[in-house]
């Protein structure tokens, strides 16, 4: 107990998170007495997990379409199919920043890729400021749900969960936010004038011809996981590839020498991520063997009288989590404590990674340390009260949207029968 | 003279280390992607799969999970829970960082040690990986990068005790 006590003011003191997990790790060998090279053993597994191929090569693919034009295609794309629709920039910047949010993994990258675009083009249809600052910062982060997401294939790894299911079952999920904040911004908005564009067949044509050569990557991608065609790592070497060749070589609109910048940036975030995954491999192990997952299953069998109180437990834990920690850090972490709990209250592992992740995306929007808060007060140059005000009726849909996702398990579960 | 002489040649050992690893990260990764791309050729046009590959991409990972940390330790940029550095300002800052540098030069080190041992045990075991390398030198990476995110911090906590900027490398 003391010692959780001292690991706890670690972490929120700032020490690096794999420090104080390795703390942890290290102390709980020599309290059992096992040499500590088990650590190093444990980091060294990470390459026996050949799923994790997959995510240095999506992230990289995706640092590269931000950098290139392909944001402003996409907007522009959209623009034109959905323009003329009364509240339709509102739905686009959402659908668009959830597509690209899938691709980029939720790194913030949305928020400074699409948000700079997104953000000048509400306001100039007449949107209310407070409107679209709290709809660019929510969009950030929406769209870990949809393949080939990062913290998917990381919920997939660390739970031992089929890959492919937790792409399959995102999907409703996913689409029932989308859903509801766009249901949600057009009400708040039909009072609004906007200024609609008139749809033309013409810029329709232009636009998707702009972008003929993004468009076939999510068919690709998608088209080959949902299909069975590719496994997940292989779809993540098809899109390096891809998007590398039409980046540098077609489309050419980053520069070579900025290449090797890119891939390091991509690199920092692989790194930072599965360096913390392989000291949790050994601190899961300590944990599991001090029985801390038995333990924890004692503590929540006195606070609750079956599952329907163990899943509002369960969310109000996470919204917490959520609150302080990343997600990645979370999933390496609590995903294989929580994991045997849940079972025994009947909670499928599928259903509750799509559960995890969604509650988790709140934590992106929520003081003390939410991401797309600092993200967005930065490059929109507001305050975080500010942001935070503005981005609170958006929170509130995503918490109800959590809550259907969480009591209703068909939600998750009916693509996959 | 003698502190000048020191932090020239410290920086000049940090452009090299940066340029170095910055190398090696770029490498491994164009490597692996080519193999990704390689391998799914292979498999589905000629119909031949590469038992090589698969092996070659995990200790590819392992590569790029290391050094990668070893950037995010000379960015800043490790994963942790922002609320010091948001919300402080000035000494308590100041101190905090300081510490927590050197907690995690401490920790970086111990790692370090026990993975060399690791490895030695590898190397007296004449373990193979990929059929052919020798499994030691794919390991190696561990020490080797616990040493220097160890390093890197140990410098930045000693330069913040000092109440001195740090050692920064900016640009190729």
């Amino acid at each position: 107990m003391i010692v959780t006590s001292i690991l706890a003011v670690l972490a929120l003191v700032g020490v690096p998170l794999f420090v104080v997990i390795a703390i942890g790790a290290m102390w709980g060998y020599h309290q059992a007495g096992i040499d500590l090279q088990a650590i190093a053993i444990e980091v060294f597994s990470v390459a026996e997990m050949p799923i994790l191929a997959a995510i240095p090569l999506f992230t990289f693919a995706g640092y590269l379409l931000s950098e290139g034009g392909a944001p402003r295609r996409l907007v522009r794309i959209s623009q034109a199919l959905l323009g003329w629709l009364p509240g339709g920039l509102a739905i686009i910047a959402l659908a668009t920043c959830a597509i690209f949010t899938a691709f980029t993994g939720a790194s913030g990258v949305t928020i400074i890729a699409l948000g700079a675009l997104l953000y000048p083009a509400l306001k100039q249809a007449g949107y209310p400021d407070n409107f679209n600052l709290g709809l660019v910062t929510t969009s950030g982060s929406l769209g870990l749900l949809f393949a080939p997401s990062l913290p998917l294939i990381l919920y997939g790894v660390v739970a031992k969960v089929s890959i492919d299911d937790l792409f399959v079952a995102g999907v409703i999920p996913g689409t029932l936010m989308i859903v509801l904040l766009s249901a949600w911004s057009l009400w708040v908005n039909r009072g609004t004038r906007v200024a609609l564009g008139d749809f033309s067949w013409k810029e329709a044509g232009a636009a998707l011809w702009a972008a003929r050569w993004e468009i076939p990557l999510p068919i690709i991608v998608l088209g080959g996981i949902y299909s069975g065609y590719f496994a997940v790592s292989e779809a993540a070497a098809v899109t390096a590839v891809y998007v590398l060749v039409i980046e540098m070589l077609i489309l050419r609109e980053i520069r070579w020498a900025r290449l090797p910048a890119i891939m390091r940036e991509s690199m920092v975030l692989v790194g930072g991520i599965l360096l913390i995954l392989g000291v949790s491999l050994a601190s899961t192990n300590v944990m599991i063997d001090a029985g801390v997952p038995q333990m924890l299953f004692g503590a929540v069998s006195d606070m609750v009288s079956g599952p329907i109180s163990f899943l509002w437990l369960l969310l109000a834990f996470l919204l917490v989590l959520g609150a302080i920690l990343d997600i990645f850090s979370a999933i390496v972490l609590v995903v294989p404590l929580i994991l045997p709990v849940a079972a025994v209250y009947g909670v499928d592992p599928v259903h509750l990674g799509i559960v995890f992740l969604a509650a988790m995306q709140l934590g992106y929007l929520t003081p003390p340390v939410g991401l797309n808060l600092f993200i967005a007060s930065y490059r929109f140059d507001r305050s975080i009260t500010t942001i935070y005000m503005a981005t609170l009726p958006f929170l509130f849909i995503l918490l109800a949207a959590v809550i259907m996702i969480i009591f209703w398990p068909a939600l998750s579960l009916a693509l996959l029968e | 003279m003698a502190s000048i002489g020191i932090s020239g040649w410290m920086k000049r050992v940090a452009r090299w280390s940066k340029r170095v690893e910055d190398s090696l990260l770029v490498l491994l990764l164009t490597a692996m992607i080519l193999i990704g791309g390689w391998q799914i050729f292979m498999r589905n046009v000629i119909g031949v799969s590469l038992s090589w590959a698969d092996e070659s991409q995990r200790l590819l990972l392992l590569w790029l999970t290391l050094l990668g940390a070893v950037a995010a330790s000379r960015d800043r940029k490790q994963l942790r829970i922002d609320l010091a550095s948001r919300y402080l300002r000035g000494l308590p800052r100041h101190a905090l960082e300081a510490i927590s540098d050197l907690l995690t030069a401490a920790v970086s080190a111990i790692i370090g040690w026990y993975s060399l041992l690791f490895v030695r045990e590898s190397y007296a075991y004449g373990d193979v990986l990929a059929g052919a390398l020798p499994a030691w030198l794919i390991q190696s990476v561990l020490p080797l990068a616990f040493f220097l995110m160890s390093w890197r911090h140990l410098l930045d906590g000693v330069l913040a005790i000092m109440g001195r900027t740090r050692v920064r490398v900016t640009g190729p």
